[in-house]
């Protein structure tokens, strides 16, 4: 599969790639290594895994990182239970079925995300999805499974992936993640996408909107980003606010602040944005390019 | 046969000399990139050697001028001719095309060309980078001139009991999270209940918590302008000790912000040379604000928090309009981090920007010697 046809691909499961990305995912399907997105929260990392794994009609096992997690949830724990049974069974005299009685047999063992992506005779799509909020020793047992597509069992020894799983492993930047980790991977950085993108995106997922409204909704979104906020509004945030004002049966921006203002807990999670973006501010939001745009710290903030 | 991969190395040493970590196993990605994109796509090359020896938003932001100015060096403005130098023209689509004619000849794979890449191909794009760099860095690098080499070992090791000092005050704080530990007070109920079901219900495995300690995150901005000149030889020394201490992150900043963590923590001779290359193109005046706005939202970004500590050392004389500093350290305090300022000169010389923002700072430090710095323990806390 060329460029272009994963680009095309990923349209139509729904996402809209730029040229860099799709080269990017060929790049991991071609030389067989992990993808690593970093970007801003709500730019379309995760659904990137999702799209790719529709597109390529493939399984899409997905391992949610968060501090504390061991490799009993993420790669395989034992059945201690069926285990005890077992040893009950054969206490009693009725040994299960006429195979040899081995508590550290494969029919033991739950199989957990990453072993499960592992031991796929179908190739999958693994999403290891915000890796930075996993522990550095969690971070450091990927490396094999990155690197060599392998996961060691002390009791069973080494299972060694049939097929090799696509992976794509995101992060918010809550942590520096280790050199040993980005080397193993190929690395895009997900941008926020251009004002034209966005719209192409929001009238792909929202058919039923209405052009202007898309088109005006999208380009509010874009000078609101500027903002100095503290939660930037992501794309799915856009799409929540079109999809709210569509409800409202808006064909367009209204010109009012106050209908926008009520709208804005689409977009605004935080106290301190919902009270920085008052009615003075929507307004000069509707009313065009915003004061004081080429300024260092606009500047700044637009290229954040 | 040697010229693409001459090329290719030479792109490769480019980029390290920019402070990109390009090795062996990253030039053979690139090259059997290359040579498996169609002939008709060698556009594409760009992208996916960017996802190739990118490694973080900071060299994925640099990587396009790099390339540029590699491959395209007619199209960059304002770059330094070296003279007396001469060099096979570098073209990308030749390249692309020998690379595979090579294959199609040879019949030979991709990562088969590793070889000639690492004895020969390196070694020689580093020596044509290093005449280059050597040309690029003699004008425009503020920090010309300065000898590593003349500090004592006793001064070093000051710097490091300073670093030592001031992760004893600054303490380790306690985390809202719980760490798992094989002895502490706290029995792990939820643990040592999975832990018993290997042994039939039995708690002979019990598990613990205690509560997490960790260091407070410690960034510092050394300011590498023309007015800073006397004085960045010696912040530098006190960044690198912070670093292999605390593993603080260091950043340098003129009218842009770069990060020389990794830089500082390498501890041979060419530290200087990167340092170097990195300040190269620094020009104009100083963009504190700007650079402090980078700080902000690029670099560190998610991780700024009430758990940081961000030294600035710059005597803050800034060219970005006063009221944007106030601006810039305002995002720094909103996420909870507190700010000391450096100065180096005895007593803080407030220039209009500091003035404006001296509510947002915790503490303004004096640092113009190793005798003043011994003194920043007893401020930061």
């Amino acid at each position: 599969m060329d460029v272009g046809k994963i680009s095309e691909g990923l349209k139509r499961a729904g996402y809209i790639p730029d040229q860099g990305l799709a080269s990017a995912l060929w790049l991991a399907e071609a030389l067989q290594r992990p993808l690593l997105l970093e970007g801003d929260a709500g730019v379309g990392k995760t659904s990137i895994a999702a799209a790719y794994a529709k597109m390529e009609t493939r399984r899409l096992i997905r391992l949610q990182c968060y501090e504390g997690l061991d490799l009993q949830q993420a790669v395989y724990e034992w059945n201690y239970s069926r285990q005890l049974l077992e040893i009950q069974r054969s206490g009693a005299g009725k040994p299960s079925g006429d195979r040899a009685f081995d508590l550290f047999d494969r029919s033991f063992l739950l199989e957990r995300p990453l072993l499960q992506a592992i031991s796929s005779t179908q190739p999958v799509v693994l999403l290891i999805d915000e890796i930075d909020r996993a522990d550095e020793a969690f971070e450091a047992f990927l490396l094999e499974v990155l690197a060599d597509f392998q996961i060691t069992v002390p009791e069973l020894g080494t299972i060694t992936a049939s097929s090799i799983p696509m992976v794509v492993l995101t992060s918010n930047g809550t942590r520096e993640l280790s050199d040993a980790l980005r080397r193993r991977c190929l690395y895009h950085y997900v941008e926020y996408p251009t004002l034209s993108r966005e719209i192409e995106i929001v009238k792909l997922r929202l058919p039923e909107a209405e052009t202007r409204l898309v088109e005006e909704a999208v380009a509010f979104v874009h000078k609101l980003r500027r903002e100095d906020l503290h939660k930037v509004p992501g794309i799915a945030e856009s799409l929540d606010w079109v999809r709210a004002l569509h409800k409202l049966d808006l064909r367009g921006l209204p010109d009012e602040p106050e209908l926008i203002l009520q709208t804005l807990g689409c977009m605004l999670k935080t106290k301190n944005d919902r009270w920085q973006v008052a009615a003075e501010t929507v307004d000069k939001l509707l009313g065009g390019e915003r004061v004081g745009v080429t300024t260092g710290v606009a500047a700044g903030l637009a290229r954040a | 046969m040697a010229q693409p991969l001459h090329a290719v190395a030479g792109f490769a040493a480019h980029l390290r000399d920019h402070g990109f970590q390009v090795g062996i196993p990253e030039q053979q990605a690139m090259l059997e990139a290359a040579m498996r994109l169609p002939l008709a796509d060698h556009a594409r090359v760009e992208s996916c050697w960017r996802a190739i020896v990118c490694a973080n938003q900071d060299s994925w932001r640099r990587y396009p001028e790099l390339f540029e100015r590699y491959w395209y060096p007619k199209r960059a403005r304002g770059s330094v001719r070296t003279s007396g130098m001469t060099r096979r023209s570098r073209s990308l689509p030749d390249v692309v095309r020998d690379l595979h004619q090579e294959m199609a000849q040879g019949g030979q794979k991709p990562g088969a060309t590793s070889l000639g890449l690492a004895d020969g191909a390196a070694g020689a794009g580093e020596s044509e980078n290093r005449n280059k760099a050597m040309g690029g860095a003699s004008s425009a690098d503020p920090l010309a001139k300065r000898d590593f080499g003349e500090w004592l070992q006793s001064d070093l090791q000051r710097l490091n009991q300073l670093a030592e000092e001031v992760a004893r005050r600054v303490r380790m704080r306690l985390m809202r999270r719980r760490e798992w530990v094989s002895r502490s007070q706290t029995v792990d109920l939820r643990r040592t209940l999975r832990n018993s079901l290997r042994y039939g219900g039995v708690p002979l495995a019990p598990a613990y918590r205690r509560a997490r300690r960790e260091l407070p995150k410690i960034y510092i901005l050394v300011d590498v302008s023309r007015s800073m000149e006397m004085y960045a030889q010696l912040f530098l020394r006190v960044a690198r000790a912070f670093c292999e201490v605390v593993e603080a992150r260091a950043f340098v900043f003129h009218t842009r912000l770069m990060e020389i963590t990794e830089l500082l923590k390498k501890r041979t001779d060419r530290v200087q040379e990167k340092i170097n290359a990195v300040t190269f193109g620094f020009g104009g005046g100083t963009r504190i604000a700007t650079s402090v706005n980078d700080f902000v939202h690029a670099q560190a970004r998610a991780a700024l928090s009430g758990r940081s500590i961000v030294l600035v050392f710059s005597d803050g004389y800034d060219t970005d309009p006063p009221e944007e500093l106030a601006a810039s350290l305002s995002r720094i305090k909103g996420r909870g981090a507190r700010v000391y300022w450096l100065h180096p000169s005895q007593r803080s010389h407030l220039s209009t920007a500091l003035a404006r923002s001296q509510h947002l700072v915790q503490g303004f430090i004096p640092a113009h010697n190793l005798e003043s710095l011994e003194k920043i323990p007893g401020l930061v806390h």
